[in-house]
């Protein structure tokens, strides 16, 4: 049988599948106008589907008011439209005219859909305006939209040809081609106020000439013709435009928007519409397999067996074992007299946060006053270290930590769409919806789930073109520097898996440049996040460009570290460079113990191990 | 276009014993970095050369810098002549290729190459433009590896590839002359290094609507097959298609082209294009190059691997390939006609 959540990706799902599993996003009417927008968004998150879903709307709803269109620019074949031999100027052109005539034929596609349901009574002579053109022999043959196309497809061949064999003579005939169909359209009666969205998708893809023209084209643009242009984070090479000294400007030529914050909403929005989709793809499920389904059949939430970090802390087997453990080691440590006082601290966690504390050095009495009562101290404790000290009984009895449930799902996978449904699809393999009984999704096999998931994504970065070698390292460092972290039963650090780049003034220009690059390719290939810097510490040297970089929640699995973000640590520049080659685990020891500050009159416990 | 249908050409080594004699035969084959550092062992890119004792040879080094500021590939390649003279092309652009190619012609009308080390960059960009000229014969050879290096993890039987990938710019001389618009059909001949196709599979989604995964068999170990499959099963889940992974010869490019061309005749009601991505063998990735050369619509894609360090720990069978029909047959339609 198959699963409800298999076809995860927008081409393995039918045009009819993708319109019912549809859900519009909360803030999807921000895209509903006609200024200019760069969307950012990490691959999966659901770019392509808005864009395509925002095309639909605009030509079936809306047709009178827009005519909308989708183009994806393909890395591959968007670079062979760039020919070194060939000057600036004609690579601008050679990249204008290629676009203009796969747009006027998008735009052809559209009309000839359009002809089905309105009468275009210029088209002869909307046709004629753009075959007119020098060298073209006979422009009154193309009469109709349907031979519009056929002409602009030998045109597109023309400039091919032209560019594989740099012949500039081809490339500057045919940029406005684009510009007289517009106008000509709009000749049309009823649609004078038709106004052109273009749909852009992977502009990231594009080289950085070809995102000069682009740039160009949406600094042209206006209410008659917008552009949305989806990218990867990092995705922009120049904001310059084909002009030397001309910038685009956020919020003046374009606004900026994040696909996941601006559009999706916050978090509790997006589990809404996750829940929503979900649901979807199970009611769609049932009925294509005849099977008989309640309103609880499809509420996800029915099928994924979940546990608090409590509960699952109690269910480990050894943990009587350990706490007997802890408890001697806290009494030899602390010189405790009264033997049953740690009795009266029955959470384990609790317990652990005692063992920490003391490591910090702070006094017994005043620890165990904390616990007992739970002062604001203990609450202080609980918020820094109650992680830490989770990751510290996991090690210490043996256990991974597993995660579960949908909340948690989305956030490892930081709401990105795709890598959901494919958490969803392992979770479910072999799942049998036939059946009356419905069964819960086992803690166990949603682990395993979300750890087949990690483990794909972790193997794949060593193949990210260019930098993929560099950016595996980074990631197996950070990776293991933050594992370390939350091992460290002083937990000098809590809960860390983000950090930003201290100039040490130890590197050169050179590396300067290489560890920019990687980090550019780490961010746009999803595997660090990157933020404005939220807090400065008082720190004596600067940070790279006010950033901070964070560990894809995803890698927390792998890693075995927490995935929210809290504490961050700084590395320093030449820190970050060495990390960029692969580094033995003793030198990972090496750069924590250089990190960590030394806390006056700390006491350390027997190593358990 | 009519199909060219081509026949199976493979032959052993010695075959080409008697046109390797010849005076106006050139032997080509290929040159690496790592090569020069281990020169006490012996580089299956050499015994096909060894076997054959060609009278006159050349050895092509592919060089490659990274990317350039406009972040495309930035290679090159260099001529290697028997009497330790080189020299350097700054690109494998047609003008490059043609050039290099108009020199041999000049003295030579019959080529064997060896193509066992030549990176895939530089055989796509050099058979590109081998018709721009009359040969009397184009003959290839290949030696397979014996066994691969395996990765030091513990309780992964994994091979160290040693590969990096330069990213997805399409292979000199050999672009698409499709605008991406339209339904396609993903060709992938699978290898091991299953990773690169979740990578590949992103760049392969314009526009595509089947998946058709291809084993390469006989493997040169039987336990190869069962390891393509391992080493590709998270690809296979994603795309479900475990019952219709489809097989194909690993060491016959002609198989690979008439494969290719009937996928495309069979689309052709459809108007889905093809994209291959020949991630396993060379011979593979020969068959996928011909297949383009002669239909220019269709599109190689190609993550760009570059074989860093040796991979393998010694060497097979050595096969013999007559290319010569193929190339007196077929134009490469990307540099022959204008169209309006």
């Amino acid at each position: 049988m198959r699963c409800p959540f298999s076809d995860y990706k927008a081409p393995e799902i039918s045009e009819e599948n993708q319109k019912y599993y549809f859900v519009k996003p909360k803030y999807f009417s921000k895209l509903l106008d006609t200024q200019t927008s760069f969307i950012f968004g990490e691959r999966g998150s659901g770019k392509t589907t808005i864009l395509k879903y925002l095309e639909r709307e605009m030509n079936q709803f809306q047709s009178e008011r827009w005519l909308a269109f989708y183009y994806r620019f393909e890395t591959s074949s968007m670079r062979s439209l760039y020919k070194e031999r060939l000057s600036e100027e004609d690579n601008f052109s050679a990249f204008q005219q290629s676009l203009s005539t796969i747009f006027s034929k998008l735009i052809c596609e559209k009309l000839i859909g359009m002809k089905k349901i309105r009468k275009f009574e210029k088209e002869k002579e909307i046709c004629f305006s753009v075959a007119n053109l020098q060298f073209l022999v006979e422009p009154e043959r193309v009469n109709s939209f349907e031979k519009l196309y056929d002409l602009m497809e030998k045109i597109r061949l023309k400039t091919l040809f032209g560019i594989r064999n740099a012949i500039s003579e081809m490339l500057i005939d045919y940029n406005e081609i684009l510009n007289k169909l517009i106008c000509g359209i709009r000749q049309e009666h009823g649609l004078e106020n038709l106004a052109f969205c273009v749909l852009l998708d992977e502009y990231e893809n594009l080289l950085p000439i070809q995102q000069r023209v682009i740039n160009s084209m949406v600094k042209a643009s206006s209410d008659q013709i917008c552009y949305k242009i989806c990218l990867r984070p990092q995705g922009f090479w120049t904001r310059q435009t084909m002009a030397e000294h001309e910038h685009l400007m956020q919020d003046e030529d374009y606004l900026k928007i994040n696909y996941v914050e601006d559009i999706m909403g916050s978090d509790v929005e997006i589990q809404e519409m996750v829940r929503s989709v979900c649901g979807k793809r199970l009611q769609l499920f049932f009925k294509s397999e005849c099977l008989v389904f309640r309103n609880e059949d499809i509420d996800i939430d029915n099928y994924l067996e979940y546990e608090t970090l409590t509960e699952e802390i109690n269910k480990i087997p050894n943990l009587q074992d350990y706490r007997e453990h802890l408890t001697k080691n806290i009494k030899e440590k602390a010189y405790i007299v009264d033997e049953k006082k740690l009795d009266n601290i029955q959470d384990i966690i609790d317990l652990q946060i005692v063992a920490i504390a003391l490591e910090k050095g702070y006094e017994f009495g005043e620890i165990y006053n904390s616990v007992i009562n739970k002062t604001a101290q203990y609450h202080n404790w609980i918020h820094n270290y109650e992680v830490n000290a989770a990751y510290i009984i996991f090690d210490e009895c043996k256990i991974k930590k597993k995660f579960s449930g949908l909340n948690i799902m989305l956030r490892l996978v930081n709401y990105n769409m795709r890598s959901i449904l494919l958490v969803l699809h392992y979770a479910f393999e072999g799942y049998d919806f036939g059946s009356s009984k419905r069964l819960k999704i086992t803690i166990d096999k949603q682990n395993q789930a979300i750890e087949k998931v990690a483990k794909n994504s972790f193997n794949q970065i060593e193949y990210i073109p260019v930098h993929g070698a560099e950016v595996k390292n980074l990631t197996n460092a950070l990776g293991n520097l933050f594992r370390e972290y939350i091992k460290d039963k002083q937990a000098k650090k809590f809960e860390t898996n983000n950090f930003a780049i201290s100039v040490s003034g130890n590197i050169n220009e050179e590396q300067q440049i290489w560890m920019a690059e990687t980090l550019k390719d780490a961010v746009m290939w999803g595997i660090l996040l990157e933020t404005d810097a939220n807090k400065t510490k008082n720190h004596s040297n600067y940070t790279y460009h006010n950033k901070d970089y964070i560990l894809h929640p995803i890698y927390a699995v792998y890693f075995k570290i927490s995935y929210r973000t809290k504490q961050k640590t700084y590395l320093n520049d030449d820190v970050v460079i060495s990390m960029l080659k692969p580094l033995p685990d003793e030198q990972i020891r090496k750069l924590v113990r250089n990190n960590n500050k030394e806390i006056p009159g700390q006491m350390t416990l027997m190593n358990l191990v | 276009m009519q199909e060219l249908g081509l026949y199976n050409r493979m032959c052993s080594l010695d075959i080409l014993s008697p046109i390797i004699e010849k005076q106006d035969t050139l032997f080509i084959y290929g040159k690496t970095s790592w090569k020069k550092k281990n020169k006490s062992q012996k580089s299956r890119g050499d015994i096909c050369k060894e076997v054959l004792r060609p009278k006159q040879s050349i050895q092509l080094e592919y060089l490659c810098e990274g990317v350039n500021s406009q972040k495309l590939i930035d290679d090159a390649f260099k001529v290697w002549y028997s009497d330790g003279t080189s020299y350097k092309y700054d690109s494998l652009d047609d003008v490059e290729i043609k050039n290099f190619l108009a020199k041999l012609n000049k003295v030579y009308k019959c080529l064997v190459v060896d193509i066992t080390l030549i990176n895939i960059r530089l055989l796509g960009a050099f058979f590109a433009m081998i018709s721009e000229f009359e040969w009397d014969g184009v003959y290839c050879c290949y030696t397979e590896p014996g066994e691969y290096i395996q990765k030091k993890e513990e309780n992964e039987r994994k091979f160290d590839l040693k590969t990096v990938t330069l990213g997805f710019d399409e292979v000199p001389n050999l672009q698409t002359m499709w605008d991406g618009l339209g339904e396609c059909e993903w060709i992938i001949f699978m290898g091991f290094e299953g990773a690169r196709l979740q990578l590949l599979q992103v760049e392969a989604e314009p526009g595509r609507k089947y998946t058709v995964p291809v084993a390469l068999i006989p493997a040169m170990h039987a336990e190869w097959y069962n390891y393509v499959i391992e080493a590709n099963m998270e690809f296979m889940e994603t795309i479900g298609k475990f019952e219709e992974i489809k097989y194909i010869s690993a060491v016959n490019p002609y198989e690979v082209f008439n494969f290719l061309e009937k996928e495309r005749n069979e689309n052709k009601a459809s108007n889905l294009r093809l994209k291959i991505s020949p991630v396993g063998t060379k011979l593979t990735a020969l068959g996928s190059i011909m297949y383009v050369i002669k239909y220019s619509d269709d599109m190689l894609l190609t993550d760009n691997p570059i074989q860093e360090e040796e991979n393998s720990l010694s060497y097979g069978r050595s096969y013999g390939y007559d290319l010569t029909y193929f190339f007196k047959n077929v134009k490469n339609e990307r540099f022959q006609k204008e169209v309006i």
